[in-house]
């Protein structure tokens, strides 16, 4: 399950399109997605939910136990995963992302998908959600049919589905406000405090570490891992 | 008919036959070096004179400087030298890195007690201590179990330094490193633990919950508190410390002001308030964390120096312009810490690390590895013009080498970071990508394996076309044969230069232990 939501975020987010009007990400939001996924024989997994947190500079996704905080500055975006089973943190500097390449565009990471995707995608009429305007857009990327409710004015998906050869994920959001709500699983200021933080620069000579063992079973194939380059700059 | 005959006449009918095709070999080459004919005998000449001029100085060196680039291997060297030369707008294989220039070479066996290939700690550990330890441990014996926490075990299991020697001789000290000064490679020549992740509290506590003990089983200082506690003599002798890592010196209840981070200890001590508090005071020692800091601190009237520029390590050298507080270079680490060291009669011994050569080929970037390796040369240029090759020992090496290479047939003056093109078959012809078996073209640059591995299956193709692609690009992932999170080191033997006082002692085929005999017997200990 981690790993087909994992592989399904990494859809989600890719890399190097050009940057599109679509996306306007300034208006801080929070929002609580379902996630329901099936395999390529139909197979339902248990649904998980699913966190967005967003701010001007900040984005943190929760699911499964597991978070990504993304911030941008004047150096660049850096990232840190938090594995709360662990009590882990994997700390990416800026210059770390770009000497592993992945350089995912703010955009992408604050709506949940690339926007240059969402505006190949054609119209196919609109609806509302949660007292928004939401457009759908119903097309094919790749081999999947997919399907977007996109609320314009806060550049997230209301529900995104995707539909191919391996299966079936689906993205609803269930509840929406402008910062989280108490409750939310956000990574508490005594996480920040007490987790072990791994710089991933430092991975590479880790690998008699039990958790960075489990950590590159997991990330092999995604983004994190190898294999995964992108659009090579030519 | 005779061979003698024989050959004429073939050479005879092989000029008719060759004569048409003529104009075409007697084309310009498209690819040529700058050289004349008689440049090559000249170098050679030249070479064979200046050699002549070396001698074994047999000297006590007042000085020992130790720089290691980690992960620096051979290939590594020979890549940095082509595209420091082309970055120069030369074809770049005729460039030497400065440290190319010393006189005296010798090969590193860089396994240890029980690697094959090593990391970073053994072999740290046998450079410092004399002695071969065992994966992952620092400045012990290789009979440390692995995960001893009990401080007086490792105490009985503990190697002396150079470091702790040269302090124990009244020299003056330093360690210098763009990683954490906590990493490996640095903290062996002052500190002495069995796991060498253990650079603040917080990594001990957790390992103790981990092992089911109760919180303070384990007795053992941890890395950066053994850098604030040092014996009385290394405490008087350390005036210099510089690199990253700021966050395993500041409790967690303090939040980083560069990047909004809590510090990592458990145990509330504020290290760097300490480092100037033991060491008399602000009047005699300070702490910096930003490079406007640095450039104000005075060498000269000041004693002992804590610069610790990232929570981490510091930036790589492609991407230091752009850190918001500033950082300095290697260079600038290396010549404020000659010049704070040099204020002993009695000498000094000095460590550079260029730490993140390592941490670029991880991640499979060739280019940042290189251009690392550049400004490490940049900083032996500095420490070697700054101090005098009479009294002074300057050993450059490696730790360990990675699984990077450097492969085809490219032409003289080839973009070392581009696609291999050879030197075309026929005079006067432009030269072109060479391609492999499915017809497609690759970079002279590449890694055993790695992050660099690109999906075949998700692609649908066996190999990447790199046809256009810019293979120069900074942040460019060569490609990898087999599919690692993390590219590996490797077990080849490394470089070892040197130059100055009883620098001859470095010849042959050595055990990386040997390193530190050079440099004890150079002090004269």
């Amino acid at each position: 399950m981690q790993r087909m939501l994992s592989l399904a975020l990494a859809a989600l987010v890719t890399v190097g399109h050009a940057a599109s009007a679509l996306a306007d990400t300034s208006r801080p939001v929070a929002a609580q997605f379902s996630f329901t996924a099936s395999d390529a024989a139909g197979k339902e997994r248990t649904p998980a939910e699913f966190h967005l947190w967003r701010t001007a500079d900040r984005v943190e996704t929760d699911h499964d136990g597991r978070a990504e905080v993304w911030q941008r500055d004047t150096e660049g975006t850096r990232l840190t995963r938090v594995f709360h089973a662990d009590s882990r943190m994997v700390e990416y500097s800026p210059g770390e992302l770009k000497a592993m390449r992945i350089e995912p565009r703010w955009e992408a990471l604050a709506s949940m998908l690339d926007p240059a995707d969402l505006s190949g995608l054609p119209a196919a009429g609109s609806t509302e959600v949660f007292g928004q305007v939401a457009s759908i857009r119903e097309g094919v990327i790749g081999e999947e049919q997919v399907t977007v409710w996109w609320i314009d004015a806060l550049s997230i998906p209301a529900r995104y589905e995707r539909t191919g050869p391996n299966g079936r994920v689906r993205f609803t959001l269930e509840s929406l406000a402008d910062s989280a709500p108490s409750g939310w699983p956000l990574v508490s200021d005594a996480a920040w405090r007490e987790y072990v933080r791994i710089d991933a620069a430092d991975l590479g000579e880790m690998e008699d570490d039990a958790f960075v063992r489990k950590l590159q079973r997991m990330d092999a194939g995604s983004r994190f891992g190898h294999g995964h380059h992108g659009h090579e700059h030519r | 008919m005779n061979s003698s005959i024989r050959k004429p006449l073939a050479a005879l009918l092989a000029a008719i036959f060759a004569a048409p095709a003529a104009p075409l070999y007697a084309a310009d080459p498209v690819v040529q070096g700058p050289e004349s004919v008689q440049d090559w005998f000249d170098g050679g000449q030249r070479f064979i004179r200046e050699s002549k001029q070396i001698f074994a100085n047999a000297r006590r060196a007042k000085n020992v400087i130790l720089f290691v680039g980690d992960g620096m291997g051979v290939s590594t060297v020979t890549a940095a030298r082509i595209l420091e030369g082309q970055m120069n707008g030369k074809p770049g294989e005729e460039n030497s890195l400065s440290f190319e220039k010393f006189p005296y070479l010798a090969l590193s066996k860089t396994y240890s007690w029980d690697q094959q290939t090593s990391d970073s700690a053994p072999t740290m550990t046998a450079m410092v201590t004399g002695y071969k330890g065992r994966e992952g441990q620092l400045s012990v014996n290789h009979t440390t179990a692995r995960g001893e926490c009990d401080a007086n075990v490792t105490a009985t299991k503990s190697l002396q330094t150079i470091l702790e020697q040269a302090a124990a001789a009244g020299k003056s000290t330093g360690v210098v490193s763009t990683a954490r000064i906590t990493h490996a490679t640095p903290a062996a020549t002052y500190s002495h633990i069995s796991v060498r992740d253990w650079e603040s509290d917080r990594e001990i506590r957790a390992f103790e919950a981990a092992q089911g003990l109760p919180s303070g089983t384990c007795t053992v200082k941890d890395v950066a508190s053994q850098l604030i506690d040092a014996s009385p003599a290394v405490r008087s002798s350390l005036k210099v410390a510089l690199g990253g890592g700021r966050s395993y010196f500041l409790p967690n209840t303090v939040t980083d002001e560069e990047n909004n981070r809590a510090g990592a200890r458990r145990d509330g001590r504020h290290l760097p308030n300490e480092w100037v508090s033991t060491r008399g005071g602000p009047s005699q020692a300070a702490y910096v964390w930003r490079k406007a800091e640095f450039d104000a601190v005075n060498p000269a009237t000041t004693e002992h120096l804590l610069g610790l520029f990232e929570n981490s390590h510091m930036q790589y050298e492609a991407d230091r312009p752009a850190d918001r507080s500033g950082e300095p270079s290697l260079t600038d680490m290396t010549d404020k810490s000659i010049r704070m060291l040099s204020k002993n009669r009695d000498g000094f011994f000095l460590h550079v690390e260029a730490g993140r050569i390592d941490h670029a080929h991880h991640a499979g970037n060739a280019k940042r590895a290189l251009l690392d390796t550049i400004e490490f040369s940049k900083a032996i240029k500095r420490a070697y013009e700054m101090t005098d090759p009479k009294d002074t020992l300057i050993i450059v090496t490696a730790d360990h080498s990675h699984v990077f290479t450097i492969a085809g047939y490219p032409h003289r003056g080839n973009d070392i970071l581009g696609l291999v093109k050879e030197v075309p078959n026929m005079d006067g012809q432009p030269t072109a990508p060479s391609r492999d078996n499915l017809g497609l073209p690759y970079t002279t640059l590449g890694y055993q394996n790695g992050p660099g591995w690109r999906d075949a299956i998700a692609t649908g193709q066996k190999r990447p076309d790199l046809t256009g692609v810019n293979t120069a690009a900074t942040s460019f992932l060569q490609e990898a044969a087999i599919p690692m999170g993390s590219e590996t080191h490797a077990g080849e033997d490394v470089a070892i230069f040197a130059t100055g006082p009883k620098s001859y002692l470095v010849h042959g085929v050595m055990e990386q232990n040997w390193i530190y005999h050079v440099m004890k017997e150079a002090f004269g200990f």
